[in-house]
């Protein structure tokens, strides 16, 4: 009996250890995944470029110290940034928020050509934290998405494939925990859409059609296209069974998407999810940064690599 | 021993994030068909909420974007707000009315529609006379007049706004073909704000 469980123990330590520790070739999804974040990171902050001194400046809309009450003490916000450089470089408060912006275009955009490798991605996340927590309530999922994804790329080693720091330094980072390393992304996709799903069946509005009709139906939803949602009235079936589909895409994600035969289809179904979320709800960079943690996580064929 | 320590922060990792949904799951499931008080009878919620606002714990999360959960949209769709601000001039006559600050970029909508979400405290506020929802409910005022003077400066033959905030409601789908306008609830008026 105990030598049964001790085969078990082992048989399963075998295949655990063979899962989690596959030496995959992590150049094609690391890759992909450092340019798309640095090039997002840098559009979403791009887009309200006209709008950064209302959004984010002492001169805005908000006060700064009203806008980042909630904001926990221990981070540097960017209105402290800006002191700093203000007082150190003897420059005006407009010239100092010029340079923060620029800086951390600067950044992404070397982040997205993969120069100078972990470094330029601490700096990202760095300016990234001070700029979204100098206002917690202009926040919104795609920041909380961005801050984990510039972690990642600190973490991992996303900077040996068409990059600067490959071409000027040579250097390589790719080792034995590589495979490791795209496992627990990969695990992190299933948990994400796990409680996505589990958290929207929770809710009684999922299953009768309401939350997706309020949804698109919201003050601020559909600005761009403008569609024309009114017939799902007459057919309320409809929106009920997309309901139903946007559960089951999300809490069987984590089963459907391990399954060789159906990891393609469910990818498709999640993509095409996040596609209507940002033609309908006008998400662009939300929906984006979903597709590229997909892509980055399932889409790549995990080819065996010997790394020297 | 590097795969060892490998599996320890990674394991380590992944568990915080689940913990963090379970806290989040639990919180907005009980907040939406109970209220507080049950919540916070509930001992997984205690424990993962209690775990999630370990100092350690809250500092990882919130400086590598984990602290939040996944439940976009769940349990239910929140209800949305809408502030009309009219302006006006010398002798209290409206000049011109609008629902949005004076932005030129789509994506600030998006950022200023999140900043709106705060109204709900108001509204979901079960002991709306408590010192602390006081300070709150007037922190989101003193919030709502800032936004106002801001929008204020749009206008430069306005001298004084009134900001009053809305609760946007769509009919719903069984109730689109009684009526098929959304209404709009007053939850606050604040009159006659001025440049500081």
């Amino acid at each position: 009996m105990t030598e049964t469980l001790q085969n078990n123990a082992n048989t399963f330590k075998l295949i655990f250890d063979k899962f989690l520790f596959k030496k995959i070739d992590v150049k094609e999804p690391f890759t992909f995944f450092r340019i798309s974040v640095g090039l997002l990171a840098l559009v979403q902050l791009l887009v309200i470029r006209t709008d950064f001194a209302t959004l984010y400046t002492s001169k805005g809309m908000l006060p700064q110290d009203l806008a980042e009450f909630y904001t926990p003490t221990f981070f540097i916000t960017l209105p402290e940034i800006i002191t700093f450089t203000t007082e150190l470089f003897h420059i005006s408060s407009n010239l100092a928020y010029s340079i923060f912006f620029w800086s951390y275009i600067f950044f992404c955009a070397s982040l997205a050509v993969g120069f100078s490798g972990r470094i330029t991605a601490f700096i990202c996340l760095f300016l990234q934290l001070a700029l979204t927590k100098s206002s917690p309530l202009l926040s919104y999922g795609v920041d909380f998405f961005i801050t984990m994804s510039l972690f990642y790329c600190v973490v991992y080693p996303v900077f040996d494939n068409l990059s600067l720091n490959r071409i000027l330094f040579k250097k390589r980072n790719y080792n034995d925990l590589s495979g490791f390393f795209l496992r627990i992304f990969q695990i992190h996709v299933c948990i994400l859409y796990f409680f996505s799903g589990a958290g929207k069946a929770l809710g009684f509005n999922w299953w009768n059609g309401e939350s997706l009709w309020k949804a698109i139906n919201l003050p601020y939803s559909n600005i761009d296209f403008g569609f024309d949602f009114s017939w799902m009235a007459n057919y309320p079936i409809v929106p009920q069974v997309m309901g139903w589909g946007v559960i089951i895409i999300e809490v069987f994600y984590p089963i459907f998407i391990w399954i060789p035969k159906t990891r393609m289809i469910w990818l498709c179904l999640t993509i095409s999810m996040h596609l209507g979320i940002a033609l309908v709800l006008n998400l662009y960079i939300f929906s984006s940064i979903m597709i590229v943690w997909n892509v980055t996580a399932f889409y790549f064929e995990e080819k065996e690599v010997v790394y020297a | 021993m590097k795969k060892k320590i490998a599996v320890f922060l990674g394991v380590s990792h992944l568990a915080i994030i689940i913990i963090i949904n379970i806290e989040s799951i639990l919180r907005c499931y009980y907040e939406f068909y109970y209220d507080k008080k049950e919540r916070d009878k509930n001992i997984l919620y205690k424990l993962s909420n209690s775990f999630t606002n370990l100092p350690p714990i809250f500092y990882y999360t919130s400086c590598t974007g984990t602290e939040t959960g996944y439940g976009f949209f769940a349990p239910n769709v929140s209800s949305q707000f809408v502030v009309l601000f009219e302006r006006k001039n010398n002798n209290n006559q409206k000049i011109d009315e609008t629902i949005l600050p004076n932005f030129q970029d789509k994506e600030s909508i998006l950022r200023y529609s999140t900043a709106l979400a705060l109204y709900m405290d108001k509204l979901e506020a079960k002991d709306k006379d408590s010192l602390s929802n006081k300070i709150h409910f007037h922190f989101i005022d003193v919030l709502t007049k800032e936004i106002a003077r801001d929008v204020l400066k749009g206008n430069k033959k306005a001298s004084t706004i009134d900001a009053t905030v809305l609760l946007y409601d769509y009919p719903s789908l069984q109730d689109y073909k009684k009526h098929s306008y959304p209404s709009y609830f007053t939850v606050k008026k604040i009159s006659n704000i001025h440049l500081k």
